[in-house]
């Protein structure tokens, strides 16, 4: 019965593909009227379609019309290098009815047009390609091919300061949802031949364009194989974020950590391709991608390595220390209140358990509602437009903390417990770990209620068995710590001095391992 | 498989194996028998434990990575071959689930004192059955993450008890109790050196053969080493009788730490020792433990077996060990025959006929 079904299902799957199919493997037909009728049929007559109709010569003139869609072109170059030449120059040719084989026409068309692109089309499916990405096509009477005229020029968002990863030393671009401009602000920075691109196209409706980025020589060439036959594997009706592409080719999809970097920093990205990663680009979004990433990327921004060495590392040690208190800070509360009295001093104790006195809930319950609280204060925060953002911060801050303190529902202690793990959480340059923490966290609360700092480190213990276990394109996830890598700790917790980090990420590439030759700076010998 | 540990991985784990049961009993241990002199055990264990690796890296080097159970039913046919790796087996098991006995006991009597053993024990087999399923690489790679915690929390707890530290509890050095001295070594290396002969089962993972050997050798030496500090500071600051009259006496270090009168009680980091070598002790044992089983029953895969042999061993921590003292008696009695016999003895063998049928590699 199933197989039934499933069978008959398959039949009407097949039958909607075929019609489509033949729609779109139809050869352009010598009749302009046909080819015009037949194109609008398939486009469902679409309103944005804008179809212009002139005469080509002067005596036995022919009829042609230019195709585009509105918005995606640029109207400005379709009037003045396309439809002027055209109209004015060929106007004043007498056709022959030989001229009008394809050969010579093109060539008048060559001569004629003054765009930078042009190429010919011969089916409906390359006309539609051209069309739906903001192409015009001009197609004329009596001749079964047509021409793309490259015209695109939809409006765009200019390149302007990253909004979620913001520093205060470094570039303050950032990528734009238009892929062309995302790879030109990567070359701009890395102006070497070696640096490849290469474009592939997924989503069979959305037809999005994906595209990566290496560098010949320095990259593992492993890496980029993966890297392309994992996106082969890509069958999807829609790519509408890089988002997609993180999900389709992640090495693990149930873990709770991301294994794939994405950064709207243009600056960020070009460093990751200088220690061998590949970049992968999406159409339509400014998130790149950068693969493969480990643990300690999510720690990293992109200002350690404008700033000086020394605050950079302090400030690495501090996100490393901030990981932990957002993780653990509400868990080893509960944990002490409940289990380990003993290992309060005694003056502290008194004090909380005076301040805990009143409060109808154990340490658990109370945490959690706290916890919950800032979950959804955080969210409302994100999703409220701006004038409205600010009365959150109140209601959230004097309400919800003030309030509940003062009605004993939660001790004053839990509050700041909260505030210091929701502080701790916004540390992260990347806000994908930050996302895991809060996950893991609730974990954790409820390992310490049962089993007090036994249960939180049997979860560190897991946790770390689960990193461990993790791969981020064949490489492990913990890399330098786990497999221990001495040469690679110039830039994990500590960052040294550039003139020391001479080499590239050894587990990365293998190749090209030197990165410079730089010596100490010293002053001028005074003589 | 392509499972792979690379040298400084495979170091990390002797340690673990050495200090694993080890590093919380030996100091009492080596007190009983030696009294003063516990410390000066150590040093002669450290000295036999290097021997018995040298032992262990011969037979390394003869395997030139070949598996380890399989060679041996290579060396000794089907049915003898079968009887050495099962006696090899009921050793490891044996050891797994006393130490998941003593983990257990410790962590119910000394941390969490209202949960039941039998919950607490519940709970480390779990995890160590994950961790089992991630495969040895996993589990030597979050060794080494933890190993430097680790010694930096056995490095603190000596650093911070020295003030009390009282040399005169060591005096005379080695004039008294001479042969309980060297007597106490052999308590001591049993539960120690010798049951590095579970490790043997795990070279064919690692990458390289002669950084396994030298990872042996530097790791056995290393975690003598840190016994010795250990129990040199236990037997100084809580003096003879007390050392060998705490179950935990490393535990009780730890109690006495106490820094401006705030940061007290801080026994947990030697707990944490403990539990983190021990952990990966009983993983590494419990891998080895039903690899060998596998092996044994032809079974493509160790992971098939693993869930059922998980709550085995946790059944055997419940009902085998009825209580401290037990397991006292039996590290000084009976364990001592059955290492011997699976560490010294049986490696002993396999190395002659290694030794005589050169041929066959």
């Amino acid at each position: 019965m199933i197989k039934r079904r499933q069978k008959i299902k398959q039949k009407k799957d097949q039958v909607f593909k075929e019609n489509i199919s033949t729609d779109y493997q139809q050869h352009l037909f010598k009749d302009l009227e046909t080819n015009r009728s037949h194109l609008l049929k398939i486009l469902g007559n679409s309103s944005d379609i804008i179809i212009r109709e002139f005469q080509l010569g002067k005596i036995h003139s022919t009829k042609a019309i230019i195709i585009f869609m509105d918005g995606l072109v640029d109207k400005e170059t379709v009037q003045h290098y396309l439809l002027n030449p055209l109209i004015d120059n060929v106007r004043g040719i007498e056709l022959d009815e030989s001229l009008q084989d394809a050969a010579t026409l093109y060539q008048l068309i060559k001569y004629s047009i003054t765009t930078a692109e042009l190429s010919e089309i011969d089916h409906f499916k390359k006309l539609l390609e051209h069309l739906l990405t903001g192409d015009t096509v001009l197609l004329i009477d009596g001749i079964n091919q047509g021409f793309a005229v490259g015209s695109k020029g939809a409006s765009e968002r200019n390149v302007e300061t990253p909004t979620t990863q913001q520093v205060v030393r470094g570039p303050k671009d950032s990528f734009t949802e238009n892929l062309n401009v995302n790879t030109a602000l990567i070359r701009k920075r890395i102006k070497d031949p070696n640096l490849w691109l290469e474009s592939f196209t997924y989503g069979r409706k959305t037809q999005t364009t994906v595209t990566i980025a290496y560098i010949h020589g320095i990259v593992n060439p492993d890496i980029v194989k993966e890297v392309k036959s994992r996106l082969e594997k890509i069958d999807i009706d829609s790519i509408l974020e890089s988002g997609y592409v993180e999900e389709l080719i992640q090495d693990e999809t149930y873990t709770p950590f991301p294994t794939i970097i994405n950064s709207e920093r243009p600056d960020a990205i070009s460093a990751g391709l200088l220690e061998g990663r590949v970049a992968i680009i999406v159409d339509g979004t400014p998130f790149v991608l950068l693969v493969p990433s480990f643990f300690i990327d999510f720690f990293q921004s992109s200002e350690d390595y404008y700033q000086r060495s020394d605050i950079a590392s302090l400030i690495r040690m501090l996100r490393f220390f901030a990981f932990f208190l957002a993780l653990l800070t509400p868990s080893t509360y509960i944990a002490l209140t409940t289990f380990h009295q003993e290992m309060i001093p005694t003056t502290l104790l008194v004090s909380l358990a005076a301040q805990r006195e009143g409060i109808p809930f154990p340490a658990l319950v109370e945490a959690l509602i706290m916890e919950i609280t800032f979950e959804l204060l955080r969210e409302a925060g994100i999703r409220l437009p701006n004038p409205v953002g600010s009365t959150i911060s109140i209601v959230g801050a004097l309400v919800l903390g003030q309030a509940a303190v003062d009605a004993g529902i939660v001790s004053a202690t839990m509050v700041i417990v909260v505030s210091l793990t929701a502080i701790s959480s916004f540390i992260f340059p990347n806000y994908n770990l930050a996302i895991s923490v809060r996950m893991l966290r609730f974990g954790f609360m409820g390992l310490a209620a049962t089993l007090g700092l036994f249960g939180i480190f049997i979860g560190l213990l897991l946790m770390a068995l689960h990193l461990t276990s993790l791969r981020s394109f064949g490489i492990p996830y913990l890399s330098p710590f786990a497999p221990f890598n001495s040469a690679d700790q110039q830039d994990a917790i500590i960052r040294l001095p550039r003139w020391k980090q001479t080499t590239r990420p050894r587990l990365m590439s293998q190749r090209n391992i030197k990165r410079e030759k730089m010596k100490k700076p010293q002053p001028p010998n005074n003589s | 498989m392509t499972e792979k540990l690379d040298g400084k991985q495979f170091t990390v784990l002797v340690i673990m194996n050495t200090l694993g049961a080890s590093i919380i009993f030996i100091p009492s241990i080596a007190t009983n028998y030696g009294k003063e002199n516990g410390w000066i055990t150590l040093i002669f264990s450290t000295i036999l434990g290097v021997f018995i690796i040298l032992l262990y890296n011969q037979i390394i080097k003869k395997l030139n990575g070949k598996e380890f159970f399989s060679t041996i039913d290579i060396l000794f046919g089907k049915w003898l071959g079968a009887i050495i790796i099962m006696l090899l087996t009921c050793y490891i098991f044996i050891n797994t689930f006393a130490n998941l006995w003593a983990i257990s006991d410790f962590i119910s009597l000394q941390i969490l004192m209202g949960t039941p053993f039998e919950v607490i024990s519940l709970i480390i087999a779990l995890t160590v059955l994950i961790a089992i399923r991630y495969g040895i690489e996993v589990i030597g790679r979050t060794a080494q993450l933890f190993f430097p915690f680790t010694m930096l929390c056995a490095l603190l707890l000596t650093l911070l008890v020295i003030k009390d530290a009282d040399f005169s509890n060591i005096t005379p050095i080695f004039q008294l109790n001479k042969s309980a001295t060297i007597v106490g070594t052999l308590p001591i290396v049993s539960v120690t050196f010798l049951e590095l002969v579970i490790l043997l089962a795990i070279t064919d993972n690692v990458n390289n053969i002669q950084s396994a050997r030298k990872g042996f050798l530097v790791g056995g030496f290393t975690s003598g080493l840190i016994l010795l500090v250990i129990t040199l500071a236990c037997i100084t600051v809580l003096g003879v009788q007390g050392t060998a009259n705490y179950a935990y006496p490393i535990y009780a270090l730890g109690q006495r730490i106490s820094i401006f009168d705030f940061v007290e009680r801080v026994e947990i980091i030697v707990a944490f020792i403990w539990f983190f070598t021990i952990f990966i002790k009983l993983c590494v044992s419990f891998y080895v433990f039903t690899n060998g089983i596998s092996h044994l029953l032809k079974l493509k895969n160790y992971k098939t077996l693993s869930v059922p042999l998980a709550l085995f061993i946790f059944l055997a921590s419940i009902l085998s060990v009825p209580n401290t003292f037990a397991s006292f008696a039996f590290i000084n009695g009976a364990y001592i025959v059955l290492s011997v016999t699976a560490g010294l003895i049986l490696p002993l063998i396999i190395l002659g006929v290694l030794l005589i049928k050169k041929r066959v590699f």
